[in-house]
């Protein structure tokens, strides 16, 4: 007993065997999609379903109720079996869906000599098949060809062979219809021989370590997407920036942030062409996948010269990229009435220097809890020597002593910046903190060409200096109090 | 190549003129051209004629309308047009020439017998 159902062909129904329905819905399906390659072929598609329709119409005219698979595989036999079909439909027109050819009175035999293309094998590859397809073309076991390149990778260099594998991989179209298949293997193209492609196909399970595969590329082409997409939003955004003269062309440029902050950067080639470069790089990735997730929607794949073009194209532009060496610096600028206000500072490093003195050579001579005496000029710097961006800095440090000079120093390769405090000066640089000297005032250190072209660290220290160095006795001195020094950037 | 292949060439190189002259004068449909090629054994099977319409339609020497038809839906009704027509009667000369080129040779070889075959 067997399932029947009714299928609607242009408008009238059919009762058919369930078995029946399956070899004509390849059969359908093996002929639309050989004649979807060519120009028209919709038509002749279409104009074969006709037919068929007309013969089932007759066997129900002659009395038959059903129809079954006998009377299906004799429609098959009256419409298509013969490579007939297949030369005329070559010479009506260019498509490269043919693989014979037939020029009249010299024609080639259609069963000898059927010249193979090259395609990647999807159905056998491990990866992308591209191995399987050579060794169609190329005859040959796969298993040999698998052995032989995987060996020679791994005795010589890997990386080389994988790149030339990703290469191919890109570069050769993957057989996707039957038809693909068929001139893959140089197998002659008929109707026939595609639907039994077709049954052969069906008939296999894929395996599950593609279906991994697929999706593990699939997610990160996605990922791969977002990311590119972004960016060349970006660069795109750029371009118009530039256009609207907001970002200068030229081989300097610069961003203009905000009203203190410049970003600046130099380039070995001119900014235009530095982002058209950039936008190809990352353009031509992105508009390939997105091409490629297109072909799953009915797009055709890319031939082979459109996919070695493209491939030339970013090369060039990678090319450029390299060559293109770019010195990127961020200043930080800012105007002078800001530098009095106390707003926006922000620690940028704090020490506890007691902890953290260095007597040098001579031993102190008298100590209590927090006295120091030192007979000589004597270099008080924190351990760690700070290094900091350029920028504006307000430096604190409390000390406690008598005649002793401290001096607080920001350190350029060009010079000393220092700002002096003496006991009993009436010249009041700093504020006085409970018994506590506080150096407040910021060294010019952070002046125009350190932002640029200078150094961009400098170093902060302090440094304690006698007026009176190795003499005697009378000329010493005490700190009575050495804290804490804070480093405040300007924000 | 075997004979049926060399048939075959054949068949091919008329299969175009044959349409032509089957639709001269009088439209028909799809199946009727069909049945008449096949009863001169020209196509083995139907299939061929369809990519071969559509190249011909394509080339502007035939043209077709829908026909409403009493059973079914309607159906491609397909005529010459003014350039198939002059295909056609291009056609007629160089077959009335290959066949007076052939009949030439096979009576040659009748009379001439041993004697080389002259040259055309």
């Amino acid at each position: 007993m067997k399932k029947n159902i009714t299928i609607n062909f242009f408008g009238t129904t059919y009762a058919i065997d369930e078995d029946a329905y399956e070899l004509l819905e390849r059969y359908i399906s093996s002929i639309s999609s050989y004649f979807s390659t060519q120009e028209g072929g919709e038509e002749i598609s279409e104009d074969i379903e006709r037919r068929i329709s007309e013969l089932f119409s007759e066997l129900r005219g002659n009395g038959v109720e059903s129809i079954d698979i006998t009377m299906v595989r004799d429609v098959i036999g009256r419409i298509g079996q013969v490579e007939e079909i297949v030369s005329d439909a070559s010479e009506a027109t260019e498509g490269s869906g043919s693989s014979t050819t037939s020029d009249g009175l010299g024609a080639q035999n259609e069963q000898d000599t059927i010249k193979k293309k090259l395609f990647r094998d999807t159905h056998n590859g491990v990866l992308g098949g591209v191995l399987s397809g050579l060794a169609c073309r190329f005859s040959g076991d796969v298993v040999i060809w698998r052995l032989i390149v995987t060996l020679a990778a791994l005795a010589t260099a890997v990386l080389p062979f994988v790149l030339v594998y990703i290469v191919l991989w890109i570069i050769i179209p993957e057989a996707v219809t039957e038809a693909d298949f068929l001139q893959m293997k140089g197998k002659p193209v008929t109707i026939d021989s595609i639907g039994e492609a077709v049954i052969d196909y069906k008939g296999r399970a894929l395996k599950t370590g593609t279906w991994i595969c697929k999706g593990i590329l699939a997610f990160l082409g996605g990922l791969l997407m977002i990311v590119l997409g972004v960016s060349v939003i970006g660069i795109l955004i750029v371009l118009v920036l530039l256009a609207y003269g907001w970002v200068q062309n030229g081989n300097m440029f610069e961003f203009v942030l905000s009203d203190r902050e410049i970003v600046s950067a130099g380039a070995t080639v001119p900014f235009l062409w530095l982002m058209v470069a950039v936008l190809v790089f990352l353009g031509i990735p992105f508009y390939c996948i997105l091409h490629h997730m297109l072909t799953y929607f009915k797009v055709s794949p890319m031939s082979i010269r459109q996919r070695i073009a493209w491939m030339v194209l970013w090369l060039v532009s990678l090319l450029v990229l390299v060559c293109a060496s770019v010195d990127f610096s961020v200043r930080m600028e800012k105007s002078a009435r800001s530098y009095y206000t106390y707003n926006n500072w922000t620690w940028a490093h704090k020490a506890y220097l007691a902890g953290c003195l260095d007597f040098g050579n001579d031993s102190i001579m008298n100590s209590s809890r927090d006295k120091f005496h030192f007979a000589k000029e004597v270099r008080i710097s924190d351990r760690n020597s700070r290094r900091v961006l350029p920028g504006w800095y307000r430096l604190k440090v409390g000390a406690y002593s008598d005649k002793a000079v401290i001096e607080a120093y920001v350190q350029t390769c060009d010079s000393v910046y220092r700002s002096t405090v003496q006991w009993g000066t009436s010249e009041k640089v700093l504020d006085k903190e409970g018994g506590h000297f506080t150096l407040c005032g910021l060294p010019k250190a952070v002046v125009d060409s350190v932002f640029v072209k200078a150094p961009q660290d400098v170093e902060f220290g302090l440094r304690m200096v006698s007026d009176t160095v190795g003499s005697n006795s009378h000329k010493r001195f005490y700190i009575m109090y050495f804290g804490d020094y804070e480093l405040e950037k300007l924000d | 190549m075997s004979l049926e292949n060399a048939k075959s060439q054949m068949r091919k190189g008329m299969i175009e003129y044959c349409v032509l002259l089957l639709l001269k004068g009088r439209a028909a449909y799809a199946n009727d051209i069909i049945s008449q090629l096949k009863a001169a054994d020209l196509i083995v099977v139907e299939g061929t004629l369809y990519p071969l319409l559509s190249r011909l339609k394509n080339d502007g020497l035939l043209e077709y309308e829908w026909k409403e038809s009493i059973q079914g839906p309607p159906r491609k009704y397909y005529a010459l047009t003014k350039e198939g027509e002059a295909r056609l009667a291009a056609l007629d000369i160089s077959w009335t020439e290959f066949a007076h080129t052939v009949d030439l040779l096979k009576s040659r070889l009748e009379t001439d017998g041993d004697r080389m075959l002259p040259s055309l």
